[in-house]
């Protein structure tokens, strides 16, 4: 009997008009959308592998210096965008560009694409996520509104009920048809992400075919998702009108009031502290030590006391090492735990802001998709932080590699003897390799276990129509 | 139509609105939300202010110090190796920001203004100068944007909109007293126009009440500024308006017509801005910043690695003005206060004009961008907001301009003691230190033209609606 009610379903909704000129605005939107992003991420990319490559052969081609002055020149980190940032930028536009690497501190990201745009950026950026989140709701909630409450307007329930079907069974049989006959349109937009997709710019864990297929079974279940809550409601209510009426006020609240309002109340409630707050912290730390009482001088000091006892000697200039390059591979060492406890208090003020929307994903599955569908597309923010600890240890390897070399090849207190590029090019360029799939997916933890508990109030939900009352 | 046929319907109308539980369920959960978003702006404002004022705290202290050390000896040094001299220039956000917080959010709002190199501080390190180089913001959030007052204005209530009058003569014709209506002495097209009247009403009345109370919470000053918000709602409205006497005009059903008006509302708002934003970052890529980035780094490095008699002579020959010592190589390292100045001027002259090519690209994009706002009335109304709130990117530019310009009356005031008076500062010099204070030019033509825009928008779709209903196709229909 499903068998039936599917066909029969499908076969209504090709005969729709309002189908047909939904489902040509999805298509014209998706292609604009594909076309853009690609045209976007190719531009964007061969400007930071160039901008990447620059700094590099300004690395290279430094004139001999003493090694810690060459680190001073510094490296530049890029962020390039990801293969399937293509299909869902997530927070790319905000996250800042480059990061700046030098010796005795950690840089922040600059140059996020959302600083150059005017305010219309902040009524979204077309991505073929974008549409796929956005349109196919309304879409939705369009051919579906009326899907039971037609039925029993027209009381052709009655006559269907009567050949021995269930109401459970004829909104299951809807909400097949409507699937399939949606999902019909969402794979068109995923066979072009897939044709048009560029090739990964850096390492990947060989896993972006794993997350593609991922990315669209999660579209697919979204859609399925959406699908069902609109067949129960129109089953449940009276009349059509009511119907529709319901499912728009729902559709805004999920997609239009809910995502603003959890991210908004997250940062009210932890508020964000000051660039200017934050560095004065580090360097209170840097001058005092972590715990407060530990200054600089006398870590310097009890460095020094320590390379005497080692080495056997009396004074600085009796060590066989550079002892200002061992206190700078010292100092570096501790700064870097000082960065990363105040970065790290500031990641969790974000988390915990985030967290807000977070769990929101078991309210609102379309801050469901908007989640799984950035971790899969390597543009949410667990991706960007593992970006920046990527970075954050290139840094220290480079730095501490220069410093490292003279503190073997120099004595204290030389500053003068120079190295060239043969030193230089000991430091292999900066290379970022793509976190796994996996990785990814335990970041955004709740928001896949929401996907997966949605999927489950559908099947409750379809159960819980029998209840439909039938005049 | 009579005026008291006129005045009949209003009345008619008003009441069924008033019986409908939805229209109160609605309007509350909007009032509601618009209190969040007061409370929100609000509380986004304080945090800016707050963290200006940590920072003016801490330097009006340092400040302090150095204008007690003036009291027990008249001079003090106008460069140490440790800066001491600093000033604030701040974007600081009022009452009005609070209501539309626009781009604040994405730019820095409090610098602290002291010698040093600038550009090496704002696009590469921030070592000397942390509050250069931008402000923390979480991208989760900046992601989101903001749930206030013109969030409420610009997307919420013309959504309150279609849902009051999605049914103005299709719930007639539903209920069959369409053909009874038709019958007495009213038209058809004056009765819809003073349905679409009252709803305008409610929805121009709720809007400016929005405004007025979101003023009070943030206390924003109930000015011109404020006026012409209430005006851009108002006509808003009204383009929500003339849009829905458009669909109503096709006389279909109800739901047809919810359906039409939330697909304008989500093309309008949604895919229309969304698009543009594609394709302007296609058309428009500033590609100046990776130069700039590069032109940093060389900069920095070539500058630093020159040695001391060349860097002198390089630098007096650009600088003749501060070459008044005869033969001088820059001797005494970091503790030579011309040195270190030298350096950082010669840097900055050496970035500058990379610096100048981002900003024109940028200016440039924004030049071109503008006449995009009247692709849609949504994207027009926000552009109001944001420039009447001077939160809008032009703004951002601009205070991000003064930024630079009043870093350099600092610059130019206390190099002139650096190399000129032997760095030293005395006290009635340290009095007069260079203060500068932005304040946002609100550029009012460019609100004014959208303004009419809106308003001309307004009356063409009513034109075209009434042109519609006039048609023998529609009596036809009724």
């Amino acid at each position: 009997m499903i068998s039936i009610i599917v066909k029969k379903e499908i076969t209504d909704l090709m005969r729709d008009k309002r189908f047909w000129i939904i489902a040509t605005v999805l298509s014209l939107l998706s292609g604009l959308a594909c076309l853009t992003a690609w045209q976007s991420n190719a531009r964007t990319n061969a400007e930071r592998m160039a901008a990447q490559q620059m700094s590099r052969d300004g690395w290279l081609n430094q004139p001999p210096k003493n090694p810690h002055t060459a680190a001073h020149f510094g490296n530049f980190a890029f962020r390039l965008k990801t293969s399937l940032s293509m299909f869902d930028n997530g927070l790319d536009s905000y996250t800042g560009t480059s990061v700046f690497l030098e010796p005795h501190k950690q840089d922040d990201f600059k140059f996020s694409q959302a600083e150059d745009a005017t305010s219309i950026i902040r009524f979204g950026e077309l991505t073929p996520a974008f549409v796929l989140q956005c349109i196919p709701p309304l879409l939705i909630v369009f051919v579906c509104f009326n899907a039971v409450s037609v039925e029993k307007e027209n009381s052709t329930i009655k006559l269907l009920l009567s050949q021995g079907t269930s109401v459970p069974q004829l909104v299951a049989g809807k909400i097949v048809g409507y699937w399939l006959v949606v999902s019909l349109l969402i794979m068109p937009v995923f066979v072009a992400v897939f044709l048009m997709m560029p090739p990964p710019v850096h390492a990947t864990r060989g896993d972006t075919g794993v997350r593609f297929v991922l990315l669209l079974v999660n579209y697919l279940l979204y859609a399925g998702i959406v699908i069902t809550a609109c067949v129960v409601v129109s089953a449940f209510s009276q009349t059509s009108r009511s119907a529709l009426i319901k499912l728009l006020g729902l559709w805004m609240l999920a997609c239009v009031v809910v995502p603003k309002v959890t991210s908004n109340l997250g940062s009210t409630i932890y508020q964000t502290p000051s660039q200017y707050a934050y560095a004065k912290l580090v360097k209170h730390d840097e001058a005092n030590g972590l715990d407060g009482h530990d200054p600089a001088d006398a870590r310097r000091a009890v460095l020094l006391r320590q390379l005497l006892t080692r080495y056997q000697v009396d004074t600085v200039t009796a060590l066989p090492v550079n002892f200002d390059a061992i206190a700078m591979v010292e100092s570096e060492r501790y700064t870097t735990q000082i960065y990363r406890k105040r970065l790290g208090e500031v990641r969790s003020i974000f988390n915990r802001q985030n967290r807000i929307s977070q769990f929101a994903t078991f309210l609102n599955p379309f801050q469901t998709v908007q989640y799984t569908s950035m971790a899969l597309c390597g543009t949410d923010y667990a991706q960007f932080t593992y970006f920046q600890d990527q970075a954050e240890r290139y840094r220290l390897y480079f730095v501490n590699t220069m410093n490292e070399f003279m503190a073997t090849h120099t004595k204290s207190g030389d500053w003068k003897t120079k190295f060239g590029q043969e030193v230089y090019r000991h430091i292999r360029p900066f290379n970022y390799r793509e976190p796994a799939a996996g990785w990814a997916i335990g970041q955004q933890g709740p928001a896949f276990i929401a996907l997966m508990s949605w999927l489950l109030v559908c099947f409750v939900l379809v159960k819980a129509t029998k209840r439909v009352r039938i005049l | 139509m009579k005026a008291n046929s006129t005045v009949t319907l209003l009345r008619f109308d008003w009441l069924q609105l008033k019986r409908s539980h939805a229209f109160w369920q609605l309007t509350a959960l909007l009032l509601v939300i618009s209190g969040y978003a007061a409370f929100y702006g609000r509380t986004e404002v304080e945090q800016q202010q707050q963290k200006i004022d940590l920072l003016k705290h801490d330097i009006d202290s340092s400040m302090r110090v150095v204008s007690l050390e003036l009291q027990k000896r008249d001079t003090t040094a106008a460069w140490h190796y440790d800066d001491f001299l600093f000033s604030l220039h701040a974007n600081r956000p009022d009452g009005t920001a609070a209501l539309a917080f626009g781009q604040r959010d994405l730019h820095k709002f409090a610098v602290s203004i002291t010698t040093g190199t600038y550009f090496y501080n704002k696009y590469a390190t921030g070592y000397e100068n942390k509050t250069l180089s931008g402000e923390i913001a979480n991208p989760q959030k900046q992601l989101a944007g903001h749930l206030d007052t013109s969030f409420v204005l610009v997307f919420l209530l013309p959504l309150y909109f279609i849902l009051i009058s999605y049914n103005l003569l299709s719930s007639e014709k539903e209920g069959g007293t369409l053909l009874l209506l038709a019958g007495q002495a009213v038209s058809i097209p004056g009765f819809m126009l003073t349905k679409l009247a009252l709803r305008w009403l409610i929805g121009a009345v709720l809007g400016t009440l929005i405004i007025l109370a979101a003023a009070t919470i943030t206390q924003a000053a109930f000015d011109y500024r404020l006026f012409c918000m209430v005006l851009a709602t108002w006509l808003y409205v009204g383009c929500w308006a003339g849009i829905t006497a458009v669909v109503t005009a096709f006389h279909r059903s109800s739901g047809f017509n919810a359906l039409s008006l939330v697909s304008a509302w989500l093309l309008f708002c949604l895919a229309i801005p969304a698009t543009l934003t594609a394709l302007l970052n296609v058309v428009y890529p500033v590609d100046a910043k990776a130069q700039l980035t590069a032109a940093v780094q060389k900069a920095n490095a070539r500058v630093f690695a020159t040695p001391k008699p060349l860097l002198a002579s390089t630098f007096y020959q650009q600088y003749p003005l501060y070459n008044n010592i005869p033969r001088d190589t820059f001797p005494n390292g970091w503790y030579n206060p011309r040195w270190v100045r030298a350096m950082h001027l010669l840097l900055d002259k050496e970035v500058k004009p990379y610096d100048a090519r981002y900003h024109a690209q940028l200016a440039q994009r924004i030049r071109s961008t503008d006449g995009l706002d009247y692709c849609s009335p949504a994207v027009l109304a926000q552009s109001i907001f944001n420039r009447t709130a001077a939160s809008d990117m032009q703004q951002m530019l601009a205070y991000d301009t003064a930024t630079y310009h009043h870093f350099a009356l600092w610059r130019d005031y206390l190099d002139e003691k650096i190399f000129l008076h032997q760095n030293t500062l005395t006290k009635k010099e340290f009095e007069r230190l260079p203060q500068y204070h932005f304040t946002p030019v609100i550029d009012y033509t460019q609100i004014n033209r959208r303004l009419v825009a809106l308003g001309l928008v307004t009356l063409s779709l009513f034109a075209s609606s009434y042109g519609m209903m006039k048609r023998p196709l529609f009596r036809k229909m009724i």
